[in-house]
C-alpha cells in the first residue's frame, strides 16, 4: 500500500505529536543566561542632541481689524495664511528612558517657527485716475523653547531598526518674536499699472505674544548603527491654547496705519527631527553591542 | 517619572484652560476706512455716549470749497456703526462737541444764510437749531451753569462775537472789533476753506465763574482776550499778527493756564504760565524755550490727566515726523514726566484729545492710508499705558 493512502485525520494527528515532542524537548532544556545585550537594551536611559527641520499652520480662531470700514465688508480684511509653506529650525535635548518597549521622553528644544499671511487692499477714485492697490505681506518669526513629554512605544523591540509609535504633549515658551513687512503698491495713475515698494520692516512683537501649549502625535524610527542610535521621526503638534497676548490686539501698534494687526491664532506644526542618543547605564567590557 | 508625566499633564490642562478673553473696550485704535479715494476727513471732536462714541468730522466735498458734515457712530470698541452725512446742508463743523446732561453739542454753519447751527446729538438721532444774528461760528465751549459758549465772526460788522448759547438755541452775545487792518476777510476765508494750510487756532472757554477766554482777531492780531459777555476785554494776550500767538491753553487755577504758543515756525509749551488777565501782554512774552520737534504752527490739545498720586497736564501736538506727541507735564511743578508718541509708518495729524472718568486717554485725529488718504483714527489708550511713559 502506498503511503499516501493514510487518511486526512491520521497526518494531522502525526503532525501534532511531532509538534508535541519537539516542544517538549525544548521545554527540558536549561534555560540560557539572559543575553546582556537584551538586558542592556531592556531598561536604559538615553541622552542626546536632537535637530530638526519644522513647517508651521497658523490656525485663526478670532479675525481681528485695524480697518473699520464704512462702506465695504471687513470681509475684504481677511488676511490669507500661507499654510506649512515655511520651513523652520530647531535643535535641543533628548532624555529618555526606556523599559520593555515604552519610552518616557523629554525633548527641550529651541525652536524657529516661521509662517505668514497677505494683507491686501485698494481703494477706487470717481474715476480710474486714483485707483491704487496696496499689498502688505508680513513673515512672523516664533523662537521658542519648547518642552515637550513623550511616550514612545517600539512596535518592534528587537534588531537595529525600531519603528516606534508616540504621543505627548508640549509647552512653548515665548523667546523671541519677530514680524518682517514688506508693503508693495500698484498706481494705476498712468495707462502703464506702476508698482513700488512701500517699505520693508522688521519689528519685534514679543508682548503681543505668550506662551502657549498643545498635544502632539507621531511615529519614527530608531536606527542602531555605526555605535550609536540614530532616532528619525516625524511628529505632528497639535496647538491647544492661542499664543496672541491676552492684551487688547486693537491697541496702539507700529503697523495699525498699514492696517496689521495680529489674528487670535494658535499653532499646528509638523516636525522633521534626527536624534543621536546615547545610552547612560555603565557598560562594562563584556558588552560589546555593535 | 511617573510623577513627573502627571505633572506635566496637569500643567498642559491647566493651561488649556486658561482665560483667553481680553476686554476690547480697554484699548483699541481703530481707522474708518471708505474704498472710495477721493473721500478725506478733518477729524474735529467726539463724544462719549451710553454705547459708544460719535465722532464729530469734516469732509471734503466736490460741490462746495466749505469742509462738509458727517457724524460717525461707533460702539465701546470703537467699531464703526453707521454714520450721518449733514454735508448736504450744513458745512463747516467746529469743535469742541460738549456734552451736557448726556447731550452731545456742536456747532456747523448754514452755507446760504452762513448762520451758526446748533446741533443737539444723542445715540437716537441729531436735531439742528439755526441761531439767526450771528455768522460764522469758529469755536465752541461749554461753560459752567451748562451753557454754550460760540465763537464767531460777524462780517458785515468786522467784529469777533462771543456768545452765550443756551441748549435750545437762545443766544446772549458780545461784539470785539478785530481792530484797525484790512483783509481779515481772507484769513477767515482761508480758515474755512483751506484747513490744511490757512486754518486759524480759534478757541473759547470759562476760566473762572462768569469769565470767559476767546482766541480770536483782537488788535489785528490773532490774541487771546479774557472778558465777559456784554463787557469790554479784561486783558489781552496779543499776538504777532497772524505769525504768532497762542494755539491752544487750558486753564489751571485762577490767572494760571499750560498752554501751547507759536512764534513763526517754532512751537513753545508752558506747562504753567501766569497770564495777565486784567492788562496788555504779547504772547512773545510767555514763550520761552521752543519744542524743536513740533512742526510749524501744529495743531494743538490740553487735557488735565489724574493718576493716583497726582495730577498731569497733557500737552498733544503734531511733530516733524508726523506723529502725534503727548508731552505729560507735572501740574503742580510744571516738570516733564513723560513724552507718549502715537503713529507710525503714516502720518498722522491730532483732532483732540480727551480723558474720560476712568482716567483712559482718548484720541481723534487723521491718518494717512497708503502715505494719501486721509481717514479718521480713534484711539484709546488706558491709563496703564500712559503710566509707563511716566519717568
Amino acid at each position: 500500500m502506498i503511503p499516501n493512502a493514510l487518511s486526512l485525520g491520521s497526518r494531522v494527528l502525526a503532525m501534532a505529536a511531532l509538534l508535541l515532542l519537539t516542544h517538549l524537548s525544548v521545554a527540558q532544556r536549561r534555560q540560557p543566561p539572559p543575553s546582556p545585550v537584551k538586558n542592556f537594551l531592556s531598561t536604559q536611559w538615553w541622552l542626546g542632541l536632537r535637530f530638526g527641520v519644522n513647517f508651521t499652520q497658523p490656525d485663526v480662531l478670532e479675525d481681528y481689524y485695524a480697518f473699520s470700514p464704512t462702506n465695504y465688508s471687513p470681509d475684504n480684511l481677511e488676511k490669507e495664511y500661507g499654510i506649512f509653506n515655511l520651513p523652520g529650525g530647531q535643535a535641543g535635548l533628548d532624555i529618555s528612558f526606556y523599559h520593555k518597549g515604552f519610552t518616557v521622553g523629554l525633548q527641550p528644544t529651541f525652536k524657529i517657527m516661521r509662517y505668514n499671511y497677505t494683507n491686501f487692499m485698494e481703494w477706487v477714485g470717481s474715476g480710474e485716475a486714483d485707483q491704487l492697490e496696496s499689498q502688505i505681506d508680513v513673515e512672523q518669526v516664533l523662537q521658542v523653547v519648547e518642552v515637550p513629554l513623550i511616550f514612545k512605544y517600539d512596535l518592534i523591540q528587537r534588531g537595529k531598526i525600531r519603528p516606534f509609535a508616540l504621543i505627548g504633549g508640549q509647552y512653548s515658551m515665548i523667546v523671541n518674536t519677530q514680524k518682517k513687512v514688506e508693503i508693495e503698491y500698484t498706481d494705476y495713475l498712468g495707462s502703464v499699472p506702476q508698482t513700488y515698494s512701500g517699505g520693508s520692516f522688521n519689528i519685534g512683537n514679543t508682548d503681543r505674544m505668550r506662551n502657549f501649549a498643545g498635544v502632539l502625535g507621531g511615529i519614527g524610527t530608531s536606527l542602531d548603527y555605526a555605535n550609536i542610535r540614530t532616532v528619525v521621526e516625524i511628529t505632528y503638534l497639535y496647538g491647544l491654547t492661542s499664543f496672541s497676548s491676552n492684551d487688547s490686539p486693537y491697541s496702539e501698534n507700529e503697523l495699525v496705519s498699514i492696517g496689521d494687526v495680529n489674528d487670535k491664532l494658535k499653532i499646528n506644526n509638523i516636525n522633521a527631527a534626527v536624534s543621536f542618543i546615547f545610552p547612560l547605564r555603565y557598560i562594562d567590557k563584556t558588552f560589546q553591542p555593535y | 517619572m511617573k510623577k513627573l508625566a502627571y505633572i506635566f499633564i496637569l500643567f498642559i490642562l491647566t493651561t488649556a484652560c486658561q482665560q483667553e478673553e481680553f476686554d476690547p473696550t480697554t484699548a483699541f485704535t481703530k481707522i474708518y476706512d471708505s474704498y472710495r479715494g477721493s473721500e478725506g476727513y478733518y477729524p474735529i471732536d467726539f463724544m462719549q455716549t451710553s454705547t459708544g462714541y460719535i465722532i464729530l468730522t469734516g469732509q471734503t466735498l466736490d460741490e462746495s470749497d466749505y469742509l462738509g458734515v458727517k457724524l460717525i457712530r461707533v460702539d465701546e470698541e470703537g467699531n464703526f456703526l453707521s454714520e450721518d452725512d449733514l454735508s448736504a446742508d450744513y458745512v463747516a463743523p467746529v469743535g469742541d462737541m460738549v456734552t451736557i446732561d448726556s447731550v452731545g453739542y456742536f456747532f456747523a454753519m448754514d452755507p446760504l444764510s452762513l448762520n451758526p447751527v446748533l446741533f443737539r446729538v444723542t445715540d437716537e438721532g441729531y436735531e439742528a437749531t439755526d441761531i439767526a444774528g450771528l455768522d460764522y461760528p469758529l469755536a465752541a465751549n461749554v461753560t459752567s451753569n451748562g451753557n454754550l459758549l460760540l465763537l464767531g465772526y460777524d462780517l458785515g460788522g468786522e467784529q469777533m462775537t462771543l456768545s452765550v448759547v443756551s441748549t435750545d438755541g437762545t443766544a446772549s452775545s458780545s461784539g470785539y472789533a478785530i481792530g484797525a487792518g484790512s483783509d481779515i476777510e481772507s484769513y477767515i476765508f482761508n480758515h474755512f476753506t483751506d484747513p490744511e494750510d490757512g486754518a486759524l487756532p480759534f478757541f473759547c472757554g470759562e476760566w473762572t465763574s462768569g469769565s470767559y477766554y476767546f482766541n480770536g482777531v483782537y488788535n489785528y492780531a490773532l490774541s487771546l482776550v479774557f472778558t465777559q459777555i456784554g463787557s469790554d476785554p479784561s486783558g489781552v494776550v496779543q499776538g504777532q499778527g497772524f505769525n504768532g500767538g497762542l494755539t491752544s491753553i487750558m486753564p489751571l487755577q485762577g490767572s494760571e493756564f499750560a498752554l501751547l504758543g507759536y512764534q513763526f515756525n517754532d512751537n513753545f509749551i508752558v506747562p504753567t504760565a501766569t497770564l495777565n488777565t486784567s492788562g496788555i501782554s504779547s504772547s512773545v512774552n510767555y514763550l520761552e524755550t521752543p519744542i524743536s520737534e513740533f512742526r510749524s504752527k501744529s495743531n494743538a490739545d490740553i487735557v488735565k490727566w489724574e493718576n493716583a498720586e497726582q495730577s498731569y497736564t497733557i500737552i498733544a501736538a503734531e511733530t516733524e515726523s508726523r506723529q502725534i506727541a503727548l508731552y505729560i507735564y507735572q501740574s503742580a511743578t510744571g516738570e516733564l514726566a513723560g513724552i507718549h508718541k502715537i503713529g507710525y509708518i503714516n502720518p498722522y495729524t491730532l483732532g483732540s484729545i480727551k480723558v474720560d472718568e476712568n482716567g483712559d486717554v482718548l484720541i481723534l485725529g487723521t491718518t494717512y492710508l497708503s502715505g494719501r488718504f486721509k481717514r479718521v483714527f480713534f484711539s484709546k489708550i488706558p491709563a496703564s499705558d500712559l503710566e509707563k511713559s511716566l519717568n
